[in-house]
């Protein structure tokens, strides 16, 4: 450590001795920064630096503002300030563009002898920079390291406008003195979503659930100490679809049974729910970030079984009923808080007592009061044979189709599996069938089918078709 | 005291990433383990992918803490590379948990090269002749995948394109950078504590696999099975000694991750370096960018690069592990929910990139039945078909009465029957998760013995009518039980069989047995409605 920092006093007694080849930096600190982050991988960078004026125009270039940073969105907003242009400079400095920006301009070469290590300085013109180094030494033309051997090749100047990093620069027409000025710019990079953590309790009947915010910071640049709020929204951005690189967008299976109609006590902004993180805290780059803002305890959930069928048709095997559980968001026996986007990981104690994970699901935002029934994978013991027992032509478009459920359960315990037949179309009509069914929807008939410990049940319907 | 907070300072960043007064603490290496061991979601029966595991497992390990008081950063190492870092928990800290982090950004020549940029660092060149090195200041103007530019009192240059041998030498540069990707906790103590923590995680690249061998006995009227768990672990890290469990069934996972990818790339790469004594190749390319790193560059050679970023490592599948002396078989499974929860009875140790087995099931003579599927497809379009192979059945019932009755996790089934002091095999089928009661019914393979062929003739019953002939043969020396399955495709129902039929899966089904030899037509009415 001792070592560290006598290096830095070294370099920064050194640093004015070197070329001042460098682009004028006046506010290349970080300031008092504020972060508000958006589900949808969209940050809103608040960056209060302070900055010394000479008085009339200037330019400022910024350092330390995120790699991925939307320039068109960059705004500076200070008092006794007016803003003249803003650039955003991407030609980069590399050996290649510094050789050929040098072309015509005189440099220095310097010769290492490889047998003694004696150098020799002299001066060449640039010539040409195409495929190789054409040079002008004196009278002789010649072309760089064309025999291999040591030649060191040092410019005088960098170009002006080419940058070790994309950089954004303000001018400005400011009075003179050091004050704050805000930079806020949109920036992707950082992203956010919710990830859940579900203890079941079966004998209760009780859920236990953890919400973690969880963010990211892809972005390139490390914010130090910041103020942060997360925003449980998607706002819509102009070409979001190309910048953003993971939609944290669920999967098509909704979770959502009853959308609910319970205002939250959470901060707000318009339409959206705001979490804003206790603490300052500094989000690294590369870094993934973690922060608790749900823990509800012994909240009413049940366990059940489902299995949808999308056609009629017969299935060789019998098919395993998924296994789902349900719980409520509402302040009344329910978790009581609005759910942002994220994953859901369901735990179940086994019979030593340790959490074991079951399966997990995607949920989208949630509002308060909802009924969520969220499948956590296949149940092992509960199975569905569906079986086409007949096709009979009644007429020219008209059909009758005979179907045949059989559930069993392996399961020492009775179960109710909620039997669900798609493909109806909307013109199908259940003829008759062995026990009631409803229709949730045109295109489905589903069934509430009790099926006993260690054994089976069977469903028998008769669909009046157009096919 | 001293000395652990050393060692988290090779580890979590010599300089914290944070102004904040947190102080540093490592967390022991894990004094227990379990790891549980799921298959990958989708993948019912098939064979293991040691390339790539598409299973997962949840590990959970237990490490000691001696916290300071006020805040501390407390790392975890040793973790299994594939964790997701979204599911891991940390319980039995006494302050709680403030934050989780995990960081990504590490240390690497590229990283620190570019974390040098518009900094002050010292250049090092190397006389070849005499070995002789010189220091000079220098400062790094930009880093990138096109190349280095530093200057120093005499001006700009470009990294390594002089031919000589030359690098930077850093005097700190490591701050907020890490040796592996770390996970961590920000948690506060009101006094000096010595905890016992539980960190809980989900990693992926493990996976197992449920393998069965059936012996058929001599008679053909009973088997012996025999399963076989085969888990393997894709990960970089050994789970010593661990509790292990496997879990069958189905599980959903929901894959959001995003994953964090921007590590810096800093290449050195010169100015067009063509040579006179180069030809170009095409003359739409008459130069490329050579690297004059050595001075024995090779004309052929169009680029060099030497390329400073972090590299990941392959997975090298190792053999698999000789089984040592076998215990007993596993008890029956533990319901958990509606999966299924095996103990493999003695702690054992996962080493990383490994593959072991440990026995499933060990269950004698279960009868079984075969008999030869014929699988008459009636197309609408279609009046013959040729004589085709019928397929050997295997049945069984997963119950009690067949000696088996318990859960059986999807694999792949080996049939073998001894014959003539050999061991033949006879199939592979797949078994899919068979719960108790199921029936099982495995497709072993084509019998060539065994032909069925059929034909659509005219009837005298009207013109909605044909008369289907199928014509069964057995060239076997045995009497073979032949079940034949009807598939009347569209309206069309079959009737008046010269043999009986039952409605077996919504299909007419009709059963005989075809003795050695003989040859016999089966005729129906197939009639459209």
């Amino acid at each position: 450590m001792a070592m560290a920092a006598n290096w830095t006093a070294l370099a920064l007694v050194l640093v004015p001795g070197l070329a001042a080849a460098a682009p004028v930096d006046r506010a290349s600190v970080q300031g008092d920064v504020a972060i508000t982050i958006y589900a949808n991988n969209q940050a809103l960078v608040q960056d209060v630096r302070a900055i010394t004026f000479d008085g009339g125009r200037q330019k400022i270039e910024f350092r330390n503002v995120s790699a991925q940073i939307r320039p068109e969105t960059a705004a500076l907003v200070a008092s006794d300030l007016r803003v003249i242009e803003q650039n955003f400079d991407y030609d980069l400095l590399s050996p290649a563009k510094i050789m050929e920006n040098a072309v015509g301009e005189t440099v220095t070469l310097v010769r290492t002898n490889p047998a003694n290590g004696a150098e020799t300085r002299e001066s060449a013109r640039i010539l040409a920079a195409n495929g190789g180094v054409v040079l002008q030494i004196g009278t002789r033309i010649e072309v760089l390291r064309d025999d291999g051997l040591p030649v060191r090749v040092i410019f005088d100047r960098v170009p002006e406008n080419m940058r070790a990093e994309p950089t954004l620069s303000v001018t400005v027409d400011a009075g003179s003195g050091t004050r704050s000025a805000t930079l806020r710019y949109l920036t992707p990079g950082l992203g956010w979503r919710a990830d859940y953590v579900a203890l079941f309790d079966e004998v209760k009947g009780q859920i236990d659930v953890q919400g973690w915010v969880t963010l990211t910071n892809n972005s390139g640049t490390t914010y130090k100490d910041a103020a942060t709020v997360l925003v449980a929204g998607n706002p819509r951005l102009i070409g979001q679809a190309y910048r953003s690189m993971a939609n944290p967008a669920p999967d098509d299976e909704a979770t959502i049974t009853d959308a609910g109609t319970e205002s939250g006590t959470r901060q707000r902004l318009g339409d959206y729910y705001l979490y804003p993180l206790a603490a300052r805290t500094t989000i690294a780059n590369l870094q993934t970030k973690q922060v608790s803002f749900l823990d509800v305890h012994g909240a009413p959930a049940t366990h059940g079984y489902e299995l949808q069928l999308g056609w009629m048709q017969t299935s060789d095997q019998p098919l395993s009923a998924a296994t789902v559980y349900q719980f409520s968001s509402s302040s009344k026996a329910g978790l009581g808080d609005q759910l942002p986007a994220g994953i859901v990981r369901f735990y179940l104690r086994d019979a030593k007592g340790q959490a074991q994970f079951i399966g997990e699901h995607a949920v989208a935002h949630t509002p308060m009061g909802s009924r969520l029934s969220i499948a956590t994978g296949d149940a092992f013991d509960v199975k569905v044979k569906p079986v086409v027992e007949s096709r009979t032509r009644l007429g020219n478009g008209h059909w009758r189709t005979a179907m045949r459920y059989t559930l069993t359960n392996a399961l020492p315990a009775g179960v109710t599996v909620r039997l669900v037949q798609g493909g109806l179309w909307g013109d199908a009509k259940v003829d008759s069938e062995s026990q009631q069914s409803t229709r949730p929807d045109a295109d489905t008939a589903q069934w509430s089918v009790a099926v006993p410990a260690n054994g089976k049940s069977d469903v028998t319907a008769t669909f009046d078709s157009r096919w | 005291m001293r000395a652990l907070v050393l060692i988290a300072a090779l580890i979590v960043p010599v300089v914290p990433a944070s102004a904040q007064a947190a102080r540093d603490v490592l967390a022991s290496v894990p004094v227990d383990r379990s790891v549980t061991v799921y298959r990958a979601p989708g993948r019912n029966g098939g064979q293991l992918d040691l390339a790539q595991l598409g299973g997962f497992a949840v590990i959970t390990e237990t490490r000691t803490v001696d916290l300071p008081v006020g805040e501390a950063r407390l790392a975890f190492t040793g973790v299994a590379d594939g964790i997701v870092v979204q599911s891991a928990l940390v319980a039995g800290l006494p302050g709680g948990v403030i934050e989780k982090n995990r960081d990504d950004a590490l240390l690497s020549p590229a990283a620190l090269i570019h974390a040098a940029i518009g900094r002050t660092v010292q250049l090092r060149r190397t006389n070849r002749r005499t070995g002789k090195a010189t220091l000079i200041n220098a400062r790094i103007i930009s880093a990138g995948d096109e190349g280095v530019i530093f200057a120093t009192d005499q001006g700009q240059e470009a990294l390594r394109c002089s031919g000589q041998p030359e690098t930077f030498v850093y005097g700190d540069g490591g701050e907020g950078l890490f040796a592996q990707p770390t996970l961590s906790v920000l948690t506060r103590s009101v006094r000096p504590v010595h905890a016992l923590i539980t960190l809980t995680y989900i990693a992926e690249n493990f996976d197992w696999n449920a393998n069965y061998i059936a012996r058929i006995s001599g008679d053909g009227t009973t088997l012996d099975l025999t399963g076989w768990i085969t888990l393997a672990n894709g990960n970089g890290v050994s789970f010593a000694n661990a509790q292990s469990q496997i879990v069958a069934g189905g599980l959903n996972r929901a894959y959001l991750q995003s994953y964090l990818d921007n590590q810096p790339r800093v290449i050195a790469r010169c100015w067009p370096m063509q040579r006179t004594s180069d030809i170009p190749e095409a003359p739409d390319q008459p130069y490329q960018l050579v690297h004059p790193w050595s001075a024995d560059d090779q004309p052929g050679r169009a680029r060099e690069e030497v390329i400073v970023t972090a590299r990941r490592n392959k997975f090298v599948p190792s053999p698999m592990m000789a089984m040592a002396a076998l215990p007993a078989p596993p008890p029956p499974p533990e319901q958990l929910g509606d999966l299924k929860l095996y103990r493999v009875p003695e702690r054992t140790t996962i080493a990383a990139r490994q593959m072991k087995q440990t026995q499933l099931i060990d269950q004698h003579t279960v009868p079984v039945e075969t008999d030869y599927r014929v699988e008459v497809q009636l197309m609408p379009w279609l009046t013959a078909s040729p004589s085709q192979p019928a397929t050997i059945m295997l049945h069984a019932t997963n119950d009690q009465a067949h000696h088996l009755g318990l859960p059986l996790p999807a694999g792949a089934l080996l049939v073998e029957q001894v014959q003539g002091g050999q061991i033949a095999v006879l199939g592979e089928p797949a078994l899919h998760d068979t719960a108790q009661d199921e029936a099982i019914d495995l497709a072993l393979g084509p019998a060539n013995d065994i032909t069925c062929a059929w034909v659509l003739m005219p009837s005298s019953k009207g013109k909605r009518t044909r008369q289907l002939v199928i014509t069964l043969a057995n060239a076997s020396p045995r009497a073979a039980p032949i079940t034949l399955r009807m598939h009347p495709s569209g309206a069309r129902s079959i009737s008046h069989g010269s043999v009986d039929t039952a409605m077996v899966d919504g299909l007419p089904t009709a059963k005989l047995s075809l003795a050695s030899g003989d040859q016999r037509q089966v005729v129906f009415d197939l009639t459209e409605n």
